[in-house]
């Protein structure tokens, strides 16, 4: 090995990393290159620092084929490698098909890598210092770097999307493998014993992986330069085989749905209804909901939220609820209004139970606000009772005396009827108006009560006092028992999301 | 837009000559017969569709049978156990006393001497007692199946279907009523 020189020229460091197994864009990192256009063409810009004048650099033909696998980059920088890996990544992404305008992209290397890099960081420092002392790491452009500077032009080209690498929802991130990764990365087992036996001890913080990438590095960080030559190399040795492209794995950010919704069915429930894994109903508001917009979007999943939730029995009319529908890896981003309005109508048309309407993209910031005064929303509600007992009749008079009383402050102990999956509590609540009505039906012991009432307060219980624990009740109030046989969610007073302007939408597709 | 026409609240409800009570729609009453071997005290369990249990004394019960005037309903049942103490917290009921059907709700006291003694009937954890007893011990007669409920038990659902067996569906407990009140006239 070379003793440490200052006045090392160019040329000669070039031929030294040549002969440890460097390809020509290693050597232009290591020569301290940091131009994207000197990287795209390698050739030019070593013939302009003379460093390749012909076939004047001896090459050590007992040392290295002809064109070894690089020590540093390990092909993914040389021009075979490289090329495959680009063709199969644009291959894949293409059948995934996305619609999105602009991409990043994240290498996942290998572990064995870390080590490489830093025996050959090691090395630099000790074979070309530094003038100021500044160590390999810190100098160099690394090879992803590089890698994406030409990669990324490529990838470009063949997947027809612009590079972003930041601020951008769609990302590729490709994960490399290599075929000896696990045999390099034992001598860290005999470098660093105590900790991996330690670790092999903790079962369960280092279940699968004894070695990440992340703990390697900064163990590397750690490790004496002298302790670490004693169990790898310095450089490393020439690899066998390249670098191969393991999975290439495509992933669009969520994008947000929103809308408000009608459930006009009392034999629908919110979400699908499961017990132990067996369907207790045919279907739900957020599948007749979302089935058509995750198809719309080529979604991999979704995830359903609403402004609260109503019973499977009971109607939700008026403006709708308000909710989102969270659509993961969509395939398809660019979604018109008209779209939307395509689906509404298709909802409308298949199904009796429920609509759609307000359809739109909502941006994540947007969505936080369908949670946040979620205690302060005021819902209006339209309960159907009846007085029960036999001889029982509705006493109007008591009844109408109700609305003077608003508002009734309740204290509501959790429902029976929830009980089984809430924790059990006493929650103030306040019905904030009251009106009754006539029941257009001919029960002649049924009334109609409309309210207002804070978020979070439970209709039925109000209603019958679910013995005695929601107080006062209706059945206090009027000294009668009551029961409530039906309920309509009639309002939901919240603004959001932003309601869509069918007229001008309508109008402009006229044109 | 299409507008949607909807039905008024309250149509699609068939009109009854009698409405079945909250606690005849959500629950099942099922029985313990001659808790603790002593002949009528009977206990009602309320299961409701979610399979939390309300426990209450059986309308055949002496305290309501025989129409007692309750001065006390003691929740005090051991020296170190009182059921007032209970104190649960979170979904899981986290810190709830535990109960088997054995286990002693409460004592209830009344006004000529006499003394009963209410029962679990089923394994799991005691959610709450009925703090109304306590002002309002008369509930207990006047509204067996109501609020006149004695405790609300969350059951283990190991033992769950096990419990149900041992107590008795209505139509067990009409039946074993019938063949008590035949022995008696024999």
């Amino acid at each position: 090995m070379d003793a440490p020189s200052e006045s090392k020229s160019l040329k000669e460091i070039y031929q030294q990393l040549r002969e440890i197994g460097c390809c020509k864009l290693c050597c232009l990192r290591y020569l301290g290159e940091r131009s994207q256009h000197a990287f795209q063409n390698p050739d030019a810009a070593l013939q302009m620092k003379f460093l390749t004048d012909g076939a004047e650099i001896p090459e050590n033909p007992s040392k290295l084929k002809k064109s070894n696998v690089c020590t540093a980059c390990m092909g993914l920088l040389q021009e075979t490698v490289r090329d495959t890996f680009i063709e199969k990544i644009v291959t894949d992404v293409n059948a995934a098909d996305y619609d999105c305008k602009e991409f990043s992209c994240a290498l996942s290397m290998p572990v064995s890598f870390s080590l490489r890099t830093h025996s050959l960081n090691l090395y630099i420092d000790e074979v070309f210092p530094d003038d100021k002392d500044e160590p390999a790491e810190l100098r160099f452009m690394s090879v992803k770097e590089v890698w994406k500077w030409i990669a990324a032009p490529l990838l470009a080209k063949g997947i027809c999307k612009t590079f972003n690498p930041k601020d951008c929802d769609f990302s590729i991130t490709i994960s490399i493998g290599y075929e000896e990764d696990e045999k390099e990365c034992n001598c860290l087992m005999d470098m660093h014993k105590e900790i991996y036996e330690m670790r092999k001890q903790q079962t369960r913080k280092f279940k699968d992986c004894v070695l990440s990438r992340k703990s390697v590095e900064s163990l590397l960080i750690s490790t004496d330069p002298s302790h670490f030559r004693k169990f790898y190399p310095t450089p490393p040795n020439i690899p066998n085989t390249p670098f191969v492209c393991s999975s290439v794995i495509p992933l669009h950010n969520s994008l947000f749905i929103a809308g408000r919704y009608n459930k006009y069915s009392r034999k629908l429930s919110q979400t699908p209804w499961l017990i132990d894994g067996k369907r207790l109903m045919e279907t739900s508001v957020q599948e007749l909901l979302c089935n058509p917009i995750v198809e719309l979007a080529k979604a991999e999943d979704l995830r359903f939220a609403s402004s609260g939730r109503e019973d499977v029995d009971v109607r939700m009319l008026g403006k709708g609820r308000p909710f989102f529908c969270e659509l993961i890896n969509p395939h398809r981003v660019h979604l018109l209004p008209s779209e939307f309005r395509k689906i509404e109508n298709t909802i409308l048309s298949t199904t009796k139970d429920i609509a759609a309407r307000h359809l739109q993209i909502v941006s994540k910031d947007q969505v936080s606000q369908i949670k946040t005064g979620e205690e302060e929303k005021i819902k209006l509600y339209c309960a159907y009772c009846i007085v029960s007992g036999e001889k029982a009749c509705v006493d109007w008079e008591k009844l109408e005396s109700l609305p003077s009383k608003c508002p009734i402050v309740l204290q509501q102990k959790t429902p029976i009827r929830v009980l089984h999956r809430r924790s059990l509590a006493t929650r103030e609540r306040t019905i904030f108006r009251l009106e009754v009505c006539k029941a257009e039906t001919n029960e002649p012991k049924a009334f109609v009560l409309k309210m207002a009432t804070q978020a979070g307060t439970y209709i039925k219980e109000f209603v019958h006092g679910d013995f005695g624990r929601t107080t006062p009740s209706l059945r206090d109030l009027l000294g009668t028992d009551v029961d409530i046989l039906a309920l309509d969610v009639m309002d939901i007073e919240l603004d959001w999301p932003p309601e869509v302007n069918y007229n001008e939408e309508t109008g402009v597709k006229v044109l | 837009m299409q507008s949607i026409v909807v039905d008024p609240i309250g149509l699609d409800v068939p009109i009854q000559e009698v409405y079945p009570s909250f606690s005849e729609r959500y629950f099942q009453p099922k029985y313990s017969i001659n808790v603790d071997s002593k002949a009528g005290e009977d206990h009602c369990v309320l299961v409701h569709s979610n399979r939390i249990c309300v426990v209450t004394l059986a309308r055949n019960h002496p305290v309501i049978s025989l129409c007692k005037t309750i001065s006390k309903v003691n929740f005090q049942v051991t020296d170190k156990t009182n059921r007032r103490e209970n104190v649960v917290q979170g979904k899981r009921k986290h810190g709830a006393q535990t109960l088997n059907p054995m286990s002693v709700l409460c004592v209830v006291e009344c006004e000529d001497g006499s003394k009963y003694t209410v029962r679990s009937c089923v394994y799991g954890k005691l959610i709450e007692i009925n703090e109304n007893l306590v002002e309002n011990p008369q509930l207990l007669l006047e509204k067996p199946d109501s609020d006149g409920y004695i405790a609300i038990v969350l059951p283990n659902l190991s033992t769950n279907e096990k419990f149900k067996t041992n107590l008795l569906s209505k139509e067990e407990y009409v039946k074993e009523l019938e063949k008590l009140t035949i022995i008696e006239k024999n």
